[in-house]
């Protein structure tokens, strides 16, 4: 499983807070000085008071239901049994940046500007679980290359781009791999680049079948929402979205972070969620509903 | 505070403490036994009560003046009393009319002050594990004020100490008697039942009192109560209602159990409640020991 805002673990320290209210005291009657409470102990609804917890299992759920939400919150992404949706793509830092960005952007790609692409397949080909595709668009098509060529495990599948070759898109694509430069174009996309990332595109669908916007139930959000709290960009989307017509094409720069390999995940062939959104929004009522349920029993014992 | 009250001399004006059976052999054990013959030293004449074995009948007496009397001596008196007081902390805890401590000076109090009277060595042991303090047994005359003393000075504080630190208080005296154990009987391993035995197993007569609140007895607390262990300070919150039929169980159980330890050991065991006089309690006490012999 992974998670699409992971900084939203930060909110598992409300766990602090049932934690608290079990291990608070409890309010008695009065205080009764006794010699012995030796028969008092074994007493089944006997309780030692001290720093200890009370009702560790109503705990446990309470906390479950309140990481079950802290989870909600971080976007849980389950990690299908099945492979092949998932896939690397390194690019050549031979293709434009626009190609680079929109194939990061427009189809939710992640993807990793390469200078040398065999020596960067060996090092991943060493640290990627092996059902892992590897996805390759190098202007080159190994022809050229002369160094080194590494022994990998996996099938590497090597797009070369060309871009003066013209590439028709499949008519049956996904209306969301719709090849938009974004809100905010790096840089305006000439007909080439555009080509040339219709063509690397369409050789990933070709390989893969139909690209999705993968990020799940936030695809139900409003755009902004999601190419500005999403982007490293936050700020100038925000103030884009606030006043549209002040802010110019912003300066923008590669950031480490962008150069980190991204995995990608693609979804093709049939519809199975990968989004454990609603799932967790499920067992999170039910769960609620158990604590109630117990709450009340345990007042009605009380 | 008044240990010996008019009241409870009252009581017990008239009563004998007297040994359950031959203690320290070359005396004489029941105080009521007839006279062992010569040795023993005349210590005065006495009107015949009813009662009275007629072979203490001083006859010759009798035949001069008419009247019968009785030949006293000294020698019959020679049982030593140890009163053990236990003064651990649990002993603090409250009954309706002052703690368990308060009853338990003054049932010791009461048993001095009958053991002097009628002529016995009585002494005063009151123990816990921070202090054992002595009064030796003595017929001394200021004897009964040393004790009352001691008593008005003993705090009960912390717990019943282990054995090893009881076992030189009885031995180093010497002599068997009466001991009389006044305690709450609350231990935490057995150190309490464990002292009873070896005090038993030395020979010694045992009596124990045990002191009981009536809140104690009939579990008389209501609602939502948290139990404080005087000695451990371990808090348990329990609804008291419903943990009334729980408790009185284990209590019945364990006081069978400790009826037939004692039973074994020959020893008195009475439970003595706060809410009773402490004339009275002995009263009942020294009726019951009379009628079991």
């Amino acid at each position: 499983m992974s998670l699409l805002a992971p900084f939203a673990l930060w909110g598992l320290l409300a766990l602090a807070l049932p934690v608290a209210l079990h291990l608070r005291r409890r309010r008695v009657g009065r205080t009764v000085q006794v010699g012995s409470v030796r028969h008092l102990e074994s007493l089944p609804t006997a309780e030692r008071r001290g720093l200890r917890l009370r009702e560790p299992w109503l705990l446990l759920l309470r906390s479950a239901i309140i990481a079950l939400l802290v989870l909600l919150l971080a976007g849980p992404m389950l990690d299908r049994p099945m492979r092949q949706g998932r896939a690397v793509v390194l690019v050549d830092s031979a293709a434009s940046s626009a190609l680079i960005d929109s194939l990061g952007q427009g189809a939710a790609l992640f993807v990793e500007r390469i200078d040398e692409p065999w020596r960067r397949v060996a090092e991943l080909d060493d640290s990627l679980p092996e059902s892992l595709p590897l996805i390759v668009v190098a202007s080159n098509d190994g022809a050229r290359y002369t160094g080194p060529r590494p022994t990998v495990a996996r099938a590497i599948t090597w797009i070369p781009i060309d871009v003066t070759r013209r590439v028709r898109l499949p008519a049956s694509r996904d209306p969301s791999l719709a090849l938009r430069a974004g809100p905010r174009p790096a840089s305006p996309v000439t007909p080439m680049q555009a080509r040339a990332l219709a063509a690397a595109v369409a050789a990933v669908a070709e390989e893969f079948g139909p690209l999705r916007d993968t990020t799940g139930w936030q695809a139900s959000l409003p755009e902004w929402w999601r190419d500005s709290l999403m982007s490293p960009s936050f700020p100038i989307a925000v103030a884009r979205v606030l006043a549209p017509e002040r802010v110019g094409p912003p300066n923008v720069t590669l950031t480490t972070a962008q150069l980190l390999p991204r995995v990608v995940t693609t979804r093709h062939g049939q519809q199975g969620s990968t989004d454990l959104h609603w799932w967790f929004w499920a067992l999170a009522v039910a769960l609620f509903a158990g604590e109630r349920l117990w709450a009340l029993q345990r007042r009605g014992r009380a | 505070m008044d240990l010996l009250s008019p009241r409870t001399t009252a009581a017990l004006r008239g009563l004998e403490l007297t040994a359950r059976r031959t203690l320290d052999g070359a005396l004489i054990g029941g105080h009521a036994s007839a006279l062992p013959g010569a040795g023993l030293e005349f210590s005065q004449y006495r009107s015949y009560r009813p009662g009275d074995d007629l072979r203490r009948v001083d006859w010759k007496l009798f035949s001069r003046s008419g009247r019968y009397f009785v030949r006293e001596a000294e020698g019959e008196r020679s049982v030593t009393v140890r009163i053990v007081l236990d003064a651990s902390a649990s002993m603090s805890m409250a009954g309706s009319a002052g703690t368990k401590f308060d009853h338990a000076r003054e049932l010791a109090a009461g048993i001095a002050w009958m053991a002097h009277r009628q002529g016995d060595a009585v002494g005063m042991t009151v123990v816990n594990d921070r202090a054992q303090t002595v009064v030796t047994p003595s017929r001394a005359r200021h004897q009964v004020h040393r004790i009352l003393d001691l008593l008005e000075r003993a705090v009960p504080e912390g717990r019943w100490p282990e054995w090893p630190r009881l076992e030189p208080l009885f031995t180093a005296t010497g002599g068997r008697g009466i001991v009389v154990l006044i305690s709450d009987l609350h231990d935490h391993t057995d150190e309490l039942r464990l002292a009873a035995r070896k005090l038993a197993a030395f020979g010694h007569d045992l009596a124990i009192l045990q002191l009981v609140t009536s809140d104690e007895e009939r579990f008389g607390w209501h609602g939502a109560v948290a139990f404080e262990e005087l000695e451990s300070g371990t808090i348990i919150e329990l609804d008291a209602d419903r943990a009334r039929e729980g408790f009185l169980a284990a209590r019945s159980a364990e006081r069978a159990l400790l009826a037939r330890a004692f039973a074994d050991l020959r020893a008195d065991h009475v439970i003595v409640s706060t809410d009773e006089e402490p004339g009275p309690a002995l009263r009942r006490w020294l009726a019951a020991r009379a009628a079991a012999r």
